[in-house]
């Protein structure tokens, strides 16, 4: 065992000890598995310090690393200036990732041991090329054992919100759990188009995030949420909020406050304006960084997206948490750049 | 006589200028530079001169009802087309976001009735913004022309001002020790945040002195007023973008001051891939080269290049003046090719 497949294999997400040599070293030995397969990675180096790598570059340049690996490749949705990542996930790397993901998705209780409807606001991913995320819902079905399953969206990845609501209808009566995956646009777009109520004897277990920019959004995640709880009301209906990006292994589920706590999986830095890390509570560019992925250098990741880390949080949970804001503000659309754009 | 007693106006309400920085779109230096060239407006008798250089002796009638949509990056640009509408005798309704007060300011300096309308989204009722208008003055990006050439009907006349691409040219015969000349390149690219059709978005610069702008407007960073910080992060992710690009494959050199958040990038293109969102973006190559690039890739979208140490041909560009003034257009100068008067008046025969 390696040191990255001793971190997958940790069980307990939220201890971390301190310091956590784990991690560290799984963190050294990532970079030694890159630098010794990638030229192009080795070249971004420019002294001792590992080089933080904007989640830009990888739609620029190609910079995967060669497993030897079978394995299948996913794109982002291309939210970023409308570029794209293409990243191939190879079977060493999924199965770290689905083994520290089964990890947080039981801490969150977001599993159930009985047969579950899985209502996925997404295409099918076998049904074409899709982006990352339709392929990431389909394997958060992994939660509990599957009784049935529909892709509420089109091959062109259009959403049919009557499909969704028929697929609810037919499951009010059953007792089983109701696990519904999706982006957050398309969970808007079902609650406007809903009609009337469509209540559940089971549970409904809810987890939407990402997929805005580029859209209009009528509803707030608050406003959208309430609307969601009226028009599906339940013995419970829990609606969580997801954070990731295809560059990034790991995606990150919301506590009951919000935020989006850091496993031991995983480190978040906020970085600031000056381009230090921000104190806390202060806003800054989201770095990320995990060792899982064998394919990609993106273990030491600078997103484009702004968000402020705190220490502890209102759930109980100790440990750093993060509240995502926002994509950072281009100043793309004004004149001067479109012309030169 | 109109153009003089709005002149006059004018004047009353510039000289409170200063006190609406944060209220409008401008930072103090931006601010200053709006208040002078209004002023001069009013001091040169710019607006009646306007008048009868444009509209000359033949006899015109005003289009009828205006609707003013322009972008607010542009604080002297929307001062100048509401100043154009009205001294053409239009009635005027504006549409405004973020400068709601100080256009509504504006419009009381005056002295004359015009309706001001809230930004209302994308969801707007075109038929109510609409109503009743003879002509519809539109300055922004791509899309907010096409929305108003779906919109109006046919009979509405469109004066657009769409987006345009403004550039420096660096020559072999400028003196790079000159630092007023340095201070005036500077000027050009930062007011007005680098926003407006104005503003140079890169600098071709005579491939001998690459190395040495490149370091002197390095050393100049961390003196200019900082960007917002949702910009300056936007501007961190940006340069660490290029810098790593720059070690993959050496096309790109890049220099960011994280105080400022402003910076220089020397690349030997003009792909804006290649550029910060807010900076100095030299393209070190001849200047032959570059600028008969950009009149292949931005045909009719050329606006202002500013020059220093080269005599340069229009070459696409609809203004050519030296560095220092590529925002001091004069108002009796065409804006884009065209005298913008003619457009908001119907000429008489009979």
């Amino acid at each position: 065992m390696s040191a990255i497949d001793d971190l997958a294999a940790v069980r307990e997400p939220y201890a971390v000890p301190e310091p956590d040599r784990l991690f560290d070293a799984a963190m050294a030995e990532c970079d030694d598995w890159h630098r010794k397969r990638n030229p192009a990675y080795v070249r971004l180096w420019a002294g001792p310090a590992r080089p933080v790598v904007p989640v830009g570059l990888f739609k620029r340049v190609a910079l995967d690393t060669p497993t030897g690996a079978e394995g299948s490749w996913l794109r982002s949705t291309g939210t970023s200036g409308g570029s794209q990542t293409r990243v191939f996930f190879d079977r060493i790397s999924l199965a770290r990732i689905e083994l520290a993901m089964l990890q947080m998705f039981l801490h969150a209780r977001f599993f159930d041991l009985r047969p579950a409807r899985f209502l996925l606001l997404a295409p099918d991913p076998s049904s074409g090329d899709h982006p990352g995320y339709a392929t990431a819902f389909d394997k958060f079905t992994a939660c509990a054992p599957v009784a049935e399953r529909v892709y509420a969206c089109a091959a062109d990845g259009t959403l049919d919100p009557a499909r969704a609501w028929a697929a609810l209808e037919r499951w009010a009566a059953d007792e089983a759990t109701v696990f519904v995956f999706g982006l957050s646009v398309h969970l808007e777009r079902l609650v406007l188009a809903a009609r009337r109520p469509v209540p559940q004897r089971g549970v409904v277990k809810a987890l939407t995030g990402g997929g805005w920019k580029g859209l209009a959004q009528s509803l707030s995640r608050g406003e959208m949420v309430e609307r969601f709880r009226e028009l599906v009301p339940a013995p419970s209906c829990e609606v969580r909020d997801l954070f990731g990006m295809t560059e990034h292994a790991l995606h990150y589920l919301s506590c009951a406050a919000g935020r989006f706590h850091v496993p031991r999986y995983a480190r978040v830095v906020v970085v600031g304006p000056d381009g230090e890390p921000a104190p806390s509570g202060r806003p800054g560019l989201i770095r990320l960084l995990n060792p899982f992925f064998a394919s990609i250098p993106s273990h030491d990741l600078l997103s484009e997206d702004v968000g402020a880390l705190h220490e502890g949080c209102a759930c109980g949970l100790a440990g750093p948490s993060l509240e995502y804001h926002h994509r950072v503000t281009t100043p793309a659309g004004t004149c001067a750049a479109e012309a030169a754009a | 006589m109109r153009a003089r007693a709005l002149a006059d106006r004018l004047r009353g309400w510039v000289d409170g200028l200063p006190a609406l920085v944060g209220g409008g779109a401008a930072d103090p230096a931006t601010a200053a530079f709006c208040a002078s060239a209004l002023r001069r407006i009013c001091d040169e008798d710019l607006l009646v001169r306007k008048v009868e250089a444009e509209l000359g002796a033949a006899p015109w009638a005003p289009v009828g009802r205006v609707l003013i949509v322009v972008s607010e990056n542009d604080l002297l640009g929307t001062a100048l087309a509401l100043l154009g509408a009205l001294v053409t005798g239009n009635q005027v309704r504006i549409k405004v976001r973020h400068t709601r007060r100080l256009v509504d300011s504006l419009v009381a300096g005056l002295g004359v009735p015009c309706e001001v309308l809230d930004w209302d989204g994308p969801g707007q009722d075109d038929e109510v913004v609409l109503a009743d208008i003879d002509a519809v003055l539109v300055a922004g990006g791509d899309a907010v022309i096409r929305r108003y050439r779906r919109a109006a009907p046919a009979h509405v006349r469109l004066v657009e001002w769409g987006p345009a691409l403004s550039a420096a040219a660096i020559g072999p015969e400028a003196d790079l020790a000159d630092d007023a000349m340095l201070d005036r390149l500077v000027s050009d690219v930062t007011l007005f945040g680098q926003r407006v059709c104005s503003s140079p978005q890169l600098i071709a610069v005579d491939p001998r002195h690459g190395e040495l702008l490149h370091a002197r407007l390095g050393d100049r960073l961390d003196a200019l007023a900082p960007l917002p910080d949702d910009e300056r992060l936007a501007q961190h992710a940006r340069a660490a973008e290029l810098e790593l690009l720059g070690r993959l494959d050496g096309r790109v050199r890049v220099a960011l001051d994280r105080t400022s958040g402003w910076g220089v990038t020397s690349s030997a293109s003009i792909d804006p891939a290649l550029r910060l969102h807010r900076g100095f973006a030299l393209v070190v190559a001849p200047l032959a080269d570059t600028l008969a690039e950009l009149a292949r890739r931005h045909r009719r979208r050329l606006q202002t290049l500013g020059t220093w140490g080269a005599a340069l041909p229009h070459g696409g560009f609809t203004r050519v003046c030296p560095i220092g003034a590529m925002h001091a257009r004069s108002p009796l100068e065409p804006h884009d090719g065209v005298f913008e008067l003619t457009r908001l008046v119907d000429f008489l025969a009979s």
